[in-house]
């Protein structure tokens, strides 16, 4: 029982987690609560808010009221249950994720209210723990059925296969063949795996009998459908699961030995655990369940799948026992279907009926008033078909209408609803890119012609369009279109005739592996195609090729060597409609960056596909230690502030310098004797903290370094350098000889930016760790960026730049130069604003800056064995992909394909490489990408025009890169010299107070500001005078009406209708004034409580300017 | 017809989206109209779940033949004394020539006047148009009672009587201007009417002052624009389709979709690649065409500009 202080503590922590959401996400809140009471009586509430609004905020705060209102209600007889929330969703990460975002408390307060998950796989309901902890108030348990059936075999995993076990013993007419039943049961555990098991079930869990009863009447009265194996026992066909099962345990134990028997033994498991499933989905129990992704669970609805998660999804909606159900999903409809998806029977206006009748929980009175209204749109919408119609005629009515019956059931917030200006932050890029053509665009399709026309003889060929698709889409097609069915068919056909001519004359299409070898191909002059040379020019933009990070939003001091001029420089997010496209470009593009950055010394090293591995920094063996000077996280030196200023980095160092010449003095004991002086660098950084009485410091972090392997590498080598370093600890004796003369400059390059300590400062300002655990984090950070400058890509940048510095020296050159702080600072902003740990955060740091280079295969004109299929993993001659990298050739399926794409995401969402992220559609949706990105190239245009909103909308997000930049831009100078602490969160509070009192919602500063010149790119490189540059404009048009035709059937021959008026930017503001659907509770709030001043002031004021208001309606593209 | 009637007897006669057929049939001495427009489209049946969407309707009419049949229907069409909605070409009435004379005559002055060197001789105006003067050194002599009109070929009404002083034609646009002259012979009869008697086609020498390059003048007046210029541009790149190719076009691994191959003419981009690698011809066609408006104003837009020059050096 909870005292009265507790409950005044909850309600306070409950409010104050109200407190962070925005105004846009606590009205949706707001109306999901009205809901709930009584608005829907269904209790099915759909937020639809576009994708990056914060959909799982809303969800937050709908718990955290409808918890307030549970401990209330309960406040006289205490609180028995906690409130329990049950999360669905589709993989496992993310359900992880989210249960923690969900728990609402943060992490010492979650300890105290928050249980345990009672379950996070559907049999588990079948259990109840012994010993609930008492106190708790709330608990978030998740399920993912989609992913549970794939992750282990079809009959459980072992702690399943228990349940199932226990549940049959506890019953009568089975409970004596308990050893018989364990046979059956166990699988392929070891018997100690399975005694363990049982134990502990029984130890800490009884079975849930309203589960267990209902599983036991399916075993008596539930046919198991198995005729011929049935027979095979000598049952009858119909048997029912009882009587197989005795006839089962009543089998000689040899028997159940044989081959057939195991499998008939997994299939029937398989059964009965579909039987527990469903009784346990009958038992789901909970205040709320939530449905992530809704539009997976909506396909599910009125079939007959028999999956979990139909099961699941069945069960939620019986909803017997009045639960609420919240539903999630930005798009749970499809937004504009052509006469093509039409025809395929997936037209929109079916798609948003179907959903309706389900969140009406079909309600006929509600689905009639809907239809009567968007008829009543339709009728409008027609009648502007007569040119003379006017669009100040049209009638709003029938859109109010429906807004009025939709509104209790969809809520739906779009950023261009709730902001100003939303529109012009896109900056168009449409380019057809004749300067780029030239005659090896004509030879590559000459020469895959001639390909094709051989196939051609052999059999009927129909690759005709393609062939123009791919030679559009990628330089020397034919190397990169193996899989393709034009590729296999030369392949099978390559010793035919017919094939060999052509394949003779057929050299354009193909390229070249010397020329990759001895880096000949520059790409920007021959490759054969005019878009990838244009391209070229975008993704390196202003010097990105010599770039390992991003230049930051906002540098400390003036950027130097590799980064001047590289302001403006950002990442670029490419979509394409093949697959081959993302392996060329990302293997091209990146092999095109090594390129560029060779100097003339690693020219004369060895090619391509032998590259120099030499020099790195060393953490082992008989290598030099000065390594670890940038790895350390320096307590002494991050403990030295500078903050942003317009100086050098020569003047930045001049300050510094000061600082350091004063604890120079506490080392001088040591430089005595004649020990090796590169000792030096290494070791006074550590020598400084324990001078400074931190011994303990530097001994966790010396032991984090100690358990380090390197990925199997023998960690012997390791220890010897640890050995080395342990001797700061021995500081009585150490003599490290005399200084070095730039041991001065070096350790005020060292403050300013070594990787260890910028992780240190960094850390200092945001998370409240405690030494022992920085120490670790901090350092885990600079040894991943140090190690960072061992790859390749950066071997030849330091090269070129940093010739006349040893590696290691280079590299700290290079993070000087490069802004590390301000780089680090960022990031880590971004980071723990996104809810991450100080743990999380800097093993992310490892997982981005040590993400593995993969690599790309493909075939090559002097290549023998380019027709020979081969172990890809053994290929030595893929290309490498570092600068750009293919996203969607993974498949997705599975957990390590989205593991794959995950990781693939968070590197491009960090400051580090790759810089060019090469996506198919799969990119398109509910992976973001806009923390360092502004820059979308459409490669190929989509076939549906929405899929273009959809693809922009991947970097104009919350705090992307371009609202950075605008408020760098506009509100730097508004920081107080001397400023400490974190920058970012400083500038966006800043801004915040600022634009208060003159925005539309909060969706401003944090989604977007409208002031400022930094903008998202869209680039369209097209071939001049093709099909695409009438494709684009088509879909342009398309793309600022399509909202008109919410609901209605046919939509792209209605918009066809509206096409051909031209309406002017007056005429499109009022027809989205009068008929655009809007369900935004934020804006509708703000209008009634604007007509409520409005009425109770002045009445006579005058009409609601309602001008300035903005509507989900793209107005228009003028500038395209 | 149909919006007028709607529009005289409908006090707010909505425009209407009607494209109406008139198919006319003949049985026997019955003669049937079908006039309407009635599709089995989806969007006039519907399907399973949508209702039809178009009100599709078509009249059926039968009669006797002589009043509505094929005949009487094309009567009533292009009768009217050429005001009707069709002009049918008028052949005029040649006057036999009965007598021997009349014969003789004719041939004799046939003879004459295709053997005159007459000489064409064209001005520019400035304008821009061009006036054309018939002369001849030795002028034709003319029989008594007879008379000669010439005229223009691609000018209706433009006959005028040959007499001794030049014959001009003003306000001529280049392409109508031709060496091919028609001449009529006429003579009056008892009642004082010109009689056509003969017209015969004649080959003059035709002169146009310096500069004007005839073919290309024509040229430029044809591809007056860019849109024109690129459209020719098409038509030259026109090989055989095969649309077989398109049907057997694969989707299934992505990209654009098949109905844009269908529907839109392809464009000069994929036009010109395909000539490059199946019909060279058609680029050699390009390259004649680009020779001959050189100096002319056709106006190439730039990008196809740049792009055929590309292409030039492929081919060379």
């Amino acid at each position: 029982m909870l005292r009265d202080k507790q409950m005044e503590n909850i309600q306070e922590l409950l409010d104050a987690s109200m407190e962070g959401l925005k105004d846009f996400q606590r009205a949706t809140v707001t109306s999901v609560m009205e809901s709930f009471d009584g608005g829907a009586e269904s209790n099915r509430v759909l937020v639809a808010d576009e994708v990056g609004l914060g959909k799982t905020i809303v969800a937050k705060g709908v718990i955290a009221t409808l918890l307030k209102r549970h401990i209330s209600e309960g406040a006289n007889d205490g609180i028995r249950q906690p409130f329990r929330v049950t999360y669905i969703c589709s993989n496992l990460t993310l359900a992880e994720e989210n249960r923690e975002k969900l728990s609402i408390f943060n992490t010492t307060v979650r300890a105290h209210y928050v249980s345990e998950p009672s379950f996070s796989r559907l049999l588990e309901v079948a259990r109840n723990e012994k010993e609930k902890i008492k106190g708790k108030i709330l608990e978030i348990c998740t399920l993912t059925p989609a992913t549970s059936f794939r992750l282990t075999q079809g009959d459980g995993n072992v702690v399943e296969r228990v349940i199932i076990y226990m549940a049959l013993c506890d019953n009568d007419m089975l409970s004596k063949h308990r050893r018989k039943l364990r046979r059956t049961m166990q699988g392929g555990v070891s018997d100690e795996r399975w005694e363990r098991e049982v134990l502990y079930f029984e130890e800490s869990y009884t079975l849930n009998k309203k589960v267990v009863r209902n599983f036991h009447i399916g075993l008596e009265h539930d046919s198991v459908g198995y005729t011929d194996e049935c027979a095979w026992l000598g049952l009858a066909g119909d048997s029912n699961y009882l009587v197989i099962l005795q006839s089962l345990c009543s089998m000689n134990a040899n028997n159940t030995l044989l081959e057939e028997n195991r499998i008939f033994v997994h299939r029937f498991r398989i059964k009965l655990r579909g039987l527990l499933a469903r009784c346990c989905a009958g038992s789901l129990t909970g205040d709320l369940f939530i449905l992530d992704e809704f539009q997976r669970f909506k396909a599910l609805l009125g079939t007959d799948d028999e999956s979990e998660q139909a099961l699941i999804a069945k069960e939620v909606f019986k909803n017997e026992s009045g639960a609420k159900v919240l539903l999630l999903s930005a798009t749970p409809f499809k937004a504009m279907t052509r006469v093509e998806d039409d025809e395929a029977g997936e037209a929109h206006a079916d798609d948003l009926l179907f959903l309706l009748k389900f969140l009406m929980d079909s309600d006929e009175h509600k689905l009639s008033l809907y239809e009567r209204g968007r008829k009543g749109i339709l009728e409008q919408l027609l009648s502007l078909r007569d040119s003379n119609k006017k669009v100040e005629e049209l009638d709003a009515g029938a859109k109010l209408q429906v807004e009025t019956v939709l509104s209790p059931f969809i809520l739906r917030t779009e950023r261009a609803q709730i902001s100003k200006g939303y529109e012009s932050v896109y900056e168009p890029k449409v380019t057809e890119c004749i300067d780029n053509f030239s005659t090896s665009d004509i030879k590559s399709f000459v020469a895959l012609s001639s390909i094709e026309e051989g196939l051609n003889k052999i059999q009927k060929g129909r690759y005709s369009s393609q062939v123009m698709e791919f030679c559009k889409s990628s330089p020397w097609p034919m190397s990169f279109l193996n899989g393709y069915q034009l590729f296999e068919q030369v392949k099978k056909n390559s010793g035919k005739n017919e094939v060999v001519s052509a394949l003779r004359r057929s050299g354009d299409a193909w390229l070249s592996k010397t020329a990759i070898d001895r880096y000949r191909l520059n790409l920007a002059k021959d490759a054969s195609n005019a878009r990838v040379r244009a391209l070229v020019d975008v993704v390196f933009g202003n010097g990105g090729d010599a770039l390992l990070w991003m230049p930051p939003t906002l540098p400390y001091y003036q950027p130097a060597g590799p980064y001047i001029g590289t302001d403006g420089f950002t990442k670029s997010l490419l979509f394409s409609a093949w697959a081959m496209v993302p392996r060329a470009l990302s293997g091209l593009l990146s092999y095109e960056s090594e390129r560029r950055n060779l100097s003339g010394t690693s020219r004369k090293k060895k090619g391509y596909f032998q590259p120099e591995r030499n020099p790195i920094i060393r953490f082992e063996g008989d290598a030099g230690i000065d390594g670890w000077s940038l790895v350390y996280p320096s307590l002494t030196l991050s403990a030295i502030p500078f903050s942003p200023s317009s100086n050098t980095p020569r003047e930045t160092k001049t300050l510094i310098r000061r600082n350091i010449s004063k604890c120079l003095p506490l080392l001088k004991k040591y430089a005595s004797g004649t020990e090796r002086r590169s000792f030096w660098y290494a070791f006074a950084p550590l020598l400084l903290d324990i001078q400074q009485g931190h011994d303990n410091y530097v001994r966790s972090w010396l032991d984090s370094q100690s358990v380090t392997t390197w990925a199997g590498v023998d960690a012997s080598g390791r220890r010897k350098h640890l050995q080395l370093l342990e001797r700061v600890f021995t500081s009585d004796t150490l003599e490290l000889g005399p200084m070095p003369n730039d041991l001065l400059d070096f350790l005020c390059e060292l403050t300013i930016a070594g990787p260890g300590v910028c992780a240190t400062r960094a850390w200092r300002q945001r998370w409240d760790v405690g030494y022992a655990k920085l120490a670790i984090d901090a350092g885990r950070v600079g040894m991943a960026i140090t190690h960072m400058f061992n790859k390749i890509d950066s071997i030849s940048i330091l090269e070129k730049y940093y010739s006349e510095f040893k590696h290691w020296r280079a590299a700290l050159r290079y993070c000087l130069d490069g802004n590390l702080q301000a780089v680090i600072d960022e990031y880590c902003h971004l980071l723990a604003d996104s809810g991450m740990a100080s743990k999380s955060a800097s093993e992310r740091y490892a997982q981005v800056c040590g993400i593995t280079t993969s690599s790309v295969s493909c075939q090559y004109r002097d290549d023998k064995n380019r027709f020979v299929t081969a172990d890809e993993s053994k290929d030595p001659y893929k290309l490498r992909c570092h600068y750009a990298v293919p996203l969607g050739t993974q498949r997705v399926t599975d957990d390590s394909g989205l593991e794959r794409v995950v990781n693939v995401r968070d590197a491009f969402n960090s400051p580090f490489r790759p810089f060019v992220l090469n996506s198919t559609s799969i990119g398109q949706e509910g992976l973001d990408f806009h923390w360092y990105s502004s820059r979308v190239i459409h490669w190929n245009l989509p076939s549906n025009p929405i899929d273009i909103e959809q693809r922009e909308g991947r970097v104009n997000r919350y705090k992307s890169l371009v609202v950075r930049r605008r408020i760098a831009e506009n509100y730097a100078h508004m920081l107080s010299t001397g400023f400490e602490g974190d920058i970012w969160k400083h500038l966006f509070q800043l801004c915040d107070q600022v634009t208060k009192n003159s925005r539309v919602s909060d969706l401003e500063p944090y989604w977007h500001l409208s002031v400022g010149t930094a903008k998202i790119e869209r680039v369209v490189p097209m071939m001049p005078m093709s099909r695409e540059v009438k494709r684009l404009q088509e879909a342009l048009k398309v793309l600022s009406l399509y909202r008109l035709a919410f609901g209605q059937p046919r939509q792209e021959e209605l918009l066809r209708n509206l096409l051909h008026r031209n309406l002017t930017e007056d005429e499109l503001a009022h027809l989205r004034e009068k008929l655009v659907i809007n369900l935004a509770p934020h804006m509708r709030r703000k209008r009634e409580c604007c007509i409520e001043k409005t009425t109770m002031s002045v009445a006579a004021q005058g009409s609601i300017n309602r001008k300035d208001e903005p509507s989900g309606l793209r107005s228009s593209f003028p500038s395209w | 017809m149909v919006e007028g009637e709607e529009n005289l007897e409908l006090e707010d006669g909505m425009e209407q989206n009607l494209h109406a057929k008139l198919i006319v049939t003949r049985h026997g001495n019955n003669s049937t109209w079908h006039i309407g427009s009635a599709n089995t489209t989806s969007a006039a049946i519907g399907d399973e779940e949508n209702l039809p969407r178009n009100s599709e309707f078509m009249l059926r009419l039968t009669g006797h033949v002589e009043k509505c049949g094929p005949q009487r229907l094309l009567e009533h069409l292009i009768s009217d004394e050429g005001q009707g909605l069709f002009v049918e070409h008028e052949f005029q009435e040649r006057v036999e020539c009965d007598d021997a004379e009349t014969e003789a005559n004719l041939r004799k002055l046939a003879y004459i006047l295709a053997n005159t060197v007459w000489k064409l001789q064209g001005e520019l105006s400035e304008d821009g148009t061009i006036t054309l003067s018939l002369s001849s050194t030795t002028p034709p002599s003319i029989p008594e009672g007879y008379g000669v009109q010439v005229g223009q070929l691609a000018v209706r009404g433009a006959y005028q009587p040959l007499v001794n002083h030049a014959v001009t034609w003003g306000g001529l646009s280049i392409t109508q201007v031709s060496a091919l002259l028609p001449f009529r012979i006429l003579r009056e009869n008892e009642v004082g009417e010109a009689e056509l008697l003969d017209t015969l086609v004649i080959q003059v020498l035709l002169s146009l002052p310096k500069g004007i390059d005839r073919e290309k003048l024509i040229l430029s007046e044809m591809l007056n624009s860019e849109e024109k210029f690129l459209s020719y541009v098409k038509m030259l790149l026109q090989s055989d389709p095969d649309k077989n190719q398109w049907l057997g076009y694969d989707n299934s691994e992505g990209g654009a979709d098949i109905i844009n191959y269908f529907l839109t003419d392809e464009p000069i981009f994929e036009q010109l690649m395909r000539a490059a690698a199946h019909d060279t011809g058609a680029l050699t066609r390009i390259d004649r065409l680009i020779d001959r408006i050189k100096g002319t104003d056709v106006p190439i837009p730039p990008t196809f500009q740049k792009l055929w020059e590309v292409f030039r050096r492929v081919k060379g």
